[in-house]
């Protein structure tokens, strides 16, 4: 776990920069209207006073971009608000994905029947007794 | 120095840092310019199929899969034969990386009677620096013994360059008379040409290709020639420590490559440094040492019958280096740097999308997680969609067996349904019917 946990650090000139900056970049280059846009910020907006007071040597700074990076992880772990709907979303994604890789299985298999000509289904029908 | 013969493939193989960005995106920038001027600029839409040329030289980059690249690669080569124009020009500094075997069957791929290679070349003391950045930059997984900073790698290098046991690639790419020879045994000195650029005089470089590639000086735009800069001091300093975390995390390098490297990093690159930020500094020793590799080099070059562009002296001379001296051991890290870097993260991580990755490539961890959530998040308003999206899927693979899974009725029923297609269907256009 990171040094750039939950704190109630009060912000100094170094973390006030810092916030405002990310800000101003932000609006920059990214999507300020994009939800998971919308979350990290505030993941990292929320520890960032505790990463950033004070003289900000290169280690505290790339722990402080670490935290970023833990931010997106907390992202994909996120409790939801609906967990009967997310299980639900979950459950059909991994049966969508089953089912994708098992057609694109068949689908490659030459003794597929849309892979076979209809000559050779017919001498094949007629070779069989049911 | 005249322009190479219509028919020609320029191949510029770099080596890296030697102002291949710049060319990349001069000829980049001017690509609709130069067809009508004859010259065709082979990169696919970019300004550098970094994943073709990687695959031809026998690597992969992180987030690309193997198979990925090679297709790129072959698609490059296709773009190369359907040109008709009277000289077409690949640029990439990931050619300087080629083994022999791969260096024959890429100049085979181009037409070995065609090529003509053409390689830039500075004073190495002149890309020490930038390349160490680099490196630093590219992936966290090099195998330093305790992620050696800046003198100490330059020790490892400099001490014994024959050992190569850290950064192997530092000496493939800039032991540049080894190049030189390599590529002159591939092709024959008559097509190779060296470029060596004049620190003093930016434009040079463009000029050289503007002159090679028979057009008039001026045609090809340099655009802002600081825009691939070297990170300064403090912003490669945090860097190496988000590195060193990474590496203590086992984060994977695609993650990295992703979302550091081709995201926060160029992000990182926009900003422009005030004049008096420290940059990373070269001592004086090591400057001293790789001028005297570069005379050596000089000399070799000289005598390799490669036409040459410029002034080979320059590759030996300790005062062609800049940035020299001793950096501070006490470096802070301005808010506004850090703050940059970790808008470049968000961004990029934001920019994940919900489908699964194309390909046969396989995401980190963190982009397989992203990816998931965002698509579970896009799904879970409208899970009724997914369901009927599921029961299609399944009705699709209910159809799909194979001749031995099937009954005889099952057969003779797909065939009646092909002939019906056959005579309904042109039947329905009002055209003769196709029987089997």
């Amino acid at each position: 776990v990171p040094s750039t946990g939950f704190s109630t650090a009060e912000p100094d000139e170094s973390s006030v920069r810092y916030l405002r900056a990310l800000d101003e970049v932000l609006a920059e280059v990214a999507d300020m209207d994009d939800p998971t846009v919308r979350d990290l910020r505030g993941r990292v907006a929320a520890t960032g006073v505790a990463a950033t007071s004070g003289a900000l040597t290169p280690e505290r700074a790339g722990e402080a971009a670490f935290g970023v990076i833990e931010a997106a992880f907390a992202f994909t772990r996120e409790p939801p608000t609906d967990p009967a709907r997310r299980e639900a979303a979950e459950r059909l994604l991994a049966e969508r994905d089953r089912l994708r890789a098992e057609l694109d299985l068949r689908r490659a298999d030459p003794r597929s029947v849309p892979r076979t000509g209809a000559r050779s289904l017919l001498r094949a029908a007629l070779g069989r007794r049911r | 120095m005249s322009a190479l013969p219509d028919g020609t493939r320029l191949l510029h193989i770099g080596p890296h840092k030697t102002g291949t960005t710049a060319i990349q995106a001069a000829l980049h920038r001017g690509r609709d310019r130069l067809e009508t001027l004859g010259v065709h600029f082979a990169a696919g839409e970019t300004a550098h199929p970094i994943t073709a040329v990687m695959a031809a030289v026998g690597q992969t980059l992180p987030v690309e899969s193997k198979d990925g690249g090679a297709a790129r690669w072959r698609a490059l080569v296709e773009e190369v034969e359907e040109s008709t124009a009277r000289m077409v020009v690949l640029s990439s500094e990931f050619f300087s990386e080629a083994p022999p075997a791969n260096i024959r069957s890429i100049v085979d791929a181009l037409g070995a009677d065609r090529v003509h290679v053409v390689i830039t070349l500075r004073p190495v003391s002149r890309i020490l620096a930038s390349q160490w950045q680099q490196y630093m930059q590219n992936r966290p997984m090099v195998t330093y013994d305790d992620a050696l900073d800046y003198p100490g790698w330059l020790r490892r290098i400099l001490e014994n360059p024959t050992r190569r046991d850290v950064t192997p690639s530092f000496w493939k790419r800039h032991r540049h008379d080894e190049l030189v020879r390599t590529w002159v045994a591939a092709v024959g000195p008559e097509r190779v040409t060296v470029v060596v650029v004049d620190e003093n005089d930016r434009r040079m470089l463009i000029r050289s290709f503007e002159e090679l590639l028979g057009i008039e000086e001026g045609t090809l735009d340099p655009g802002d020639l600081g825009a691939n800069r070297s990170l300064t001091l403090q912003e490669v300093q945090m860097l190496r420590a988000l590195n060193v975390r990474w590496l203590q995390e086992g984060l994977s390098a695609a993650d990295y490559t992703r979302y550091v490297r081709f995201g926060a990093v160029r992000v990182l690159q926009e900003r422009t440094p005030r004049a008096t930020e420290e940059k990373l500094l070269t001592p004086d020793w090591a400057v001293e040492r790789v001028s005297r590799i570069g005379a050596g080099m000089a000399a070799v070059i000289a005598g390799s019958g490669a036409r040459v562009m410029g002034d080979l002296a320059v590759l030996g001379e300790p005062s062609a280096a800049r940035d020299v001296g001793e950096n501070t051991r006490d470096v802070t890290v301005a808010p506004e740097v850090l703050a940059r870097f970790a808008a470049g993260l968000i961004a990029a991580l934001a920019r994940t999308p919900a489908a699964p990755p194309g390909g046969a490539r396989t995401p980190g961890e963190l982009e397989a997680r992203l990816r998931r959530e965002q698509e579970v998040r896009a799904v879970e308003g409208d899970l009724d969609r997914l369901r009927r999206r599921v029961a299609h899927l399944n009705r699709e693979l209910a159809h799909l067996r194979t001749v031995e899974e099937c009954s005889r009725a099952d057969l003779l029923g797909e065939v009646a349904r092909r002939v019906a297609r056959r005579v309904v269907g042109p039947l329905r256009r009002g055209r003769r019917p196709r029987v089997i």
